[in-house]
């Protein structure tokens, strides 16, 4: 009775309350236990370290890369061996994050997809991404992954003024990113996703204007705009610690938020996620949807995620160590947790809340977790509908408002158990 | 058993910091009760939470064997006080509990107000004194001017003030020597009906009770059956015995001896400070003067933060009321706090302390409210009743009178701050009485005040308005009546009864607003709108809206790291669990004490 969403987003399935867009529906099929999991690849190699970056990220470690790649393919034998049966499903996507997955060599990047087909029977209609640093990245360079079989580009421009770029501390210039992107476009990629980043120190409504003006003109396929967030223990933070730098306030960063909103919308986009838009639906990130429909999905490479089921956990952290244990022949786990049903649930929630248009349907809660939504959580669902950041929509999917899209931490904190 | 001519009893008065736990320590170890080896450091401060403190809060008392100028050896007993003004009447009664104190005045600092309070209840219980000018090897040492600002203060003899260094172990045999020869001995009567002194007592979960005694008359021996006088208890002896400085049981306490009697009474408040054993057997016709029950000044409720700590925190106030006769506690219930209870304290620094010891030793996550006195309120139908809960104030109607305590507090301070002092008073609705110039530089200034002004943060701000300089004390002047209004707080529309003050009518606006603006900040943005007000009655006197939060999302996606986005919303989540919730609206702990940083507002808004 499940059905699979493919390529083209043609793929309907037969459940009640239908909404009108078919591409919609495609997306709220809920996924069953035997699913194909998706394939996320991190290379946490990079030029230099973004001062706002904590993720999992080194600098001049690029010699590294062919031993690296070698340990990917081989991580990859070893989860075939672990897990015949999960691999033999037939991986629906493949993500390139990072790091900066440009800096791998495009005849590397042929060789992961290759690996990807033979051990994961990536299917022939799987979308395969790739993030790219607009400096990282000629016309040679984008035709060769393109032959590769990448079909989705993920550009990361995050600004194109000037002192956004500076304060960012980002590798490129405004000009680059637009070469990039043309780039992209000449080497054949009609799927392209463009990041940007809002909330920088010193940013004003008149440089996020610009940016979105930007964004509008050049038609990308997909755009993730990121708020940006001051993590602990990043040279932004600390910059923000000794008051060199002065974070936009919340208040002006909801103001930029709900401005991309008025410009994307008017422009015919959709705004499927928290913080992305689609063109159309049919260019929804499959991959990021699988995060937060709660699927499964393999995680290889250093401090790479996984999730199967009732597990969630990660490789070792450090490039070297991750492949010294994949040369040894072990699988290069850091931990593994164990969820419970009520953790499970929870995150069923948190993950699928963030899905504006499909939300979280009654009938998937129930088909995967075994319990009444609107019952389990009355009490919440019951505060967030009055204070309008909730809503029912046709009928059995519960999903944020407008507003409740911007409060998501506090709604979805109360579905945790 | 040894001659009353040979025992010497004394006290120590000091100011904090002044030098009195090392002192003590030389003593003992001069006089060799303890070895070196054995010595600890401060052996008299054997709580913690004192040693951190840097105050005495149980008093103690040690016997020790020094062998004086004329070959004999003499029998001193050491006792010691509270270092707080929370605890003058424990010191009142050590102090009666001898014959002789030394006063330790630090060479740098002089004299200071607590010290000049003790030098009056040691001049009150006919004592002999001997000063200490103690540090007098710090640089800034200035023994002289000090030595004339104690011969001012109480006329002593030159051999009566001697110089000494605790911690270099200066001036040490000096001291001990005139302990002896200018400390009279106890002239108790051994042939009399026993009668003996409770200074202190502490809780022996094996023991029970512990009571400090003097032996003022009569003689005392295991075995025997006692009488309380006050409370009327009698008791089976389980042990007598001597601090030397570790307990050490013997067979027979006689008159002018210190001592200790594990009474074998379940609870200190039966065996109240100040109160007299004597025989049952052969009881003693009029028990020992100056007796008065512990009486608690300040009020504040003590929740825990998790509702179901609730009879962990009930265990813990039963346990340290064993060992504390004048913490009270009756359970109480706020709307917005849950169930708790009303604690009564001997003053802030008592509250601090079991505040402390609480959460420390209990392990209990703790809210306290605002301190707060007890009102006496006249009603209009003749009837009076204490209020300690400022929620619990009666209608405006009924109130024909609200009685507030108040207190005369003495304040010593270099003359370059009187300006400040006088401002800060004044602002609290304090009255000057009187001044005096202890030398060219230094004045002792005394007001009345009520002691509602004085717990809320009083003592904070004469220290920080005179950097440090100024000393306090302060004691009970009776009741007096004033025009007291209950200021609420309304948030989002419902009372928050754990945040109402009782307040002068004249300050009530200011305070309104400062209490007001100082929730805006604390409390965090909401979901929606939420107006905060402050009310008098049904009126309305100021008012902040704490807007609806915008935004508050995580963006990143995190490459599928699912795990550490929930860690975050489960963070999130945690934090809001601590708060209060009134009214919809979650509060945070730090908001209910704000009454408490009002007044350094409210003053400066009226500047």
């Amino acid at each position: 009775m499940w059905r699979l969403p493919t390529l083209d987003g043609s793929t309907t399935i037969g459940s009640m309350n239908q909404p009108s867009s078919a591409a919609t529906t495609l997306l709220h099929v809920p996924l069953p236990a035997d699913a194909p999991p998706g394939v996320y690849v991190h290379v946490p190699f990079c030029r230099h370290i973004c001062p706002y970056c904590d993720f999992n990220t080194y600098s001049g470690q690029e010699a590294l890369v062919p031993r690296y790649v070698a340990a990917l393919l081989e991580e990859m034998r070893l989860l075939v061996r672990a897990e015949p049966e999960r691999a033999g499903r037939g991986a629906p996507t493949l993500f390139f994050g990072g790091g900066t997955p440009s800096l791998l060599p495009a005849a590397d990047v042929a060789r992961l997809i290759e690996g990807s087909r033979a051990h994961f029977g990536l299917r022939t209609d799987a979308e395969v991404t790739l993030e790219a640093n607009p400096e990282s990245v000629d016309a040679a360079y984008l035709e060769g992954i393109r032959a590769a079989g990448v079909n989705r580009l993920s550009l990361g421009v995050q600004s194109q003024r000037r002192a956004g770029l500076r304060v960012l501390g980002r590798g490129h210039k405004s000009l680059e990113a637009g070469q990039a992107f043309m780039a992209a476009r000449e080497a054949g990629f009609e799927n392209i996703s463009l990041d940007f980043i809002y909330g920088w120190p010193g940013q004003t409504a008149d440089d996020w204007e610009a940016d979105l003006a930007t964004l509008l003109e050049w038609q990308p396929e997909h755009v993730s705009l990121y708020a940006l967030i001051v993590e602990p223990g990043t040279p932004l933070h600390a910059a923000v610690q000794r008051g060199i730098l002065t974070p936009v306030e919340d208040d002006r960063v909801a103001d930029f938020h709900e401005r991309a909103l008025e410009v994307l919308a008017a422009a015919g986009w959709e705004h499927y996620e928290i913080a992305n838009w689609a063109r159309e639906p049919r260019y929804r990130s499959r991959h990021n949807q699988l995060y937060w429909q709660n699927s499964d999905y393999f995680g290889l490479g250093a401090g790479a995620h996984f999730h199967h089921g009732n597990l969630r956990g990660g490789n070792l952290l450090l490039p070297a160590a991750y492949c010294t244990a994949v040369e040894r022949g072990e699988l290069p786990r850091m931990a593994t947790e164990t969820l419970s049903a009520d953790t499970a649930l929870g995150e069923s929630l948190m993950l699928g809340l963030r899905l504006l248009v499909d939300g979280v349907g009654a009938d998937d809660i129930r088909a995967r977790h075994g319990v009444d939504l609107a019952a389990t959580y009355a009490a919440e669902i019951a505060r967030f509908t009055a204070l309008s950041l909730l809503e029912w929509h046709a009928g059995s999917r519960l999903r944020l408002t407008p507003r409740g899209a911007l409060l998501a931490n506090e709604v979805c904190a109360a579905f945790l158990r | 058993m040894i001659e009353q001519s040979r025992i010497r009893n004394f006290s120590i008065i000091a100011h904090i910091d002044h030098g009195k736990s090392t002192l003590a320590d030389r003593l003992l170890e001069y006089t060799g009760t303890l070895s070196q080896r054995e010595m600890v450091d401060q052996v008299l401060d054997s709580m913690d939470l004192e040693r951190e403190k840097g105050i005495t809060i149980k008093a103690r008392a040690v016997r020790m064997a020094f062998r004086a100028a004329d070959g004999i050896e003499y029998e001193l007993n050491l006792i010691d006080t509270p270092g707080h003004v929370d605890f003058s009447y424990e010191v009142s009664r050590s102090l009666a509990a001898c014959e002789g104190a030394l006063l330790v005045v630090d060479a740098a600092q002089g004299i200071e107000a607590q010290t000049i309070a003790n030098v009056y209840l040691a001049l009150e219980n006919d004592l002999a004194m001997i000063a200490v000018i103690n540090k007098i090897d710090l640089p800034n040492a200035m023994p002289e001017r000090v030595r004339h600002e104690v011969s001012e203060l109480i006329g002593l003899l030159d051999e009566e003030i001697i110089y000494a260094s605790a911690k270099e172990g200066r001036g040490i045999p000096e001291i001990l020597q005139a302990i002896v020869s200018s400390i009279p001995p106890p002239s108790g009567d051994p042939q009399a009906p026993l009668r003996a002194l409770i200074f202190d007592s502490h809780y022996d979960p094996y023991k029970g009770v512990i009571a400090y005694v003097k032996v003022v008359d009569g003689v005392l021996n295991s075995g025997d059956r006692i009488r309380l006088m006050a409370t009327g208890k009698e008791s089976e002896i389980i042990e007598i015995g001597v601090f030397r400085p570790n307990m050490t049981a013997i067979n027979q306490l006689s008159a002018g001896e210190v001592g200790y009697i594990a009474t074998g009474l379940k609870v200190v408040r039966d065996c109240q400070v100040g109160d007299t054993v004597t025989l049952a057997e052969r009881p003693a016709v009029e028990s020992l003067p100056g007796y008065r029950p512990a009486k608690p000044m300040v009020f504040a409720g003590f929740y825990p933060v998790d509702s179901e700590d609730y009879p962990m925190l009930r265990d813990a106030l039963e346990r340290l009321q064993l060992n504390d006769a004048s913490l009270v506690f009756v359970p109480e219930s706020s709307d917005a706090l849950g169930f708790g209870f009303r604690c009564g304290f001997l003053g802030l620094l008592h509250m601090e302390i079991i505040q402390e010891r609480l959460e420390r030793e209990y392990g209990i996550d703790l809210l306290a409210t605002a301190p707060s006195v007890e009102y006496e309120v006249v009603k209009n139908n003749g009837e009076i009743v204490a209020v300690d809960n400022p929620s619990d104030l009666p209608d405006p109607g009924e109130i024909a009178e609200v009685r507030e305590p108040y207190m005369q507090i003495s304040i010593i301070a270099p003359a370059r701050y009187i300006g400040v002092i006088m401002e800060l008073v004044t602002t609290r609705r304090g009255t000057f009485e009187e001044m005096e110039y202890l030398d060219e530089d230094r004045v002792h200034l005394k007001f009345g005040m009520p002691l509602g002004e004085l717990i809320i943060d009083f003592y904070d701000q004469l220290k920080s308005r005179t950097q440090g300089y100024a000393s306090l004390d302060y004691t009970f002047a009776g009741m007096r009546a004033a025009d007291l209004v209950k200021l609420d707080v309304l948030v989002n529309g419902q009372p928050v009864d754990a945040l109402s003050m009782i307040t002068h009518r004249d300050d009530a606006y200011f305070r309104g607003r400062a209490l007001v603006q100082q929730l805006r900040k604390l409390i965090p943005r909401q979901l929606f709108d939420v107006p905060v007000q402050a009310a008098i009655g049904s009126r309305i006197i100021s008012r902040e809206t704490i807007k609806a939060l915008r935004k508050n999302v995580l963006a990143k996606c995190y490459g599928g790291d699912v795990t550490r986005k929930r860690k975050l919303l489960e963070k999130q989540k945690e934090g809001k669990a601590r708060m209060k919730i009134v009214g919809n609206v979650e509060i945070p702990q730090e908001a209910f004490m704000a009454v408490l940083s009002l007044n350094q507002d409210a003053a400066a808004e009226r500047n």
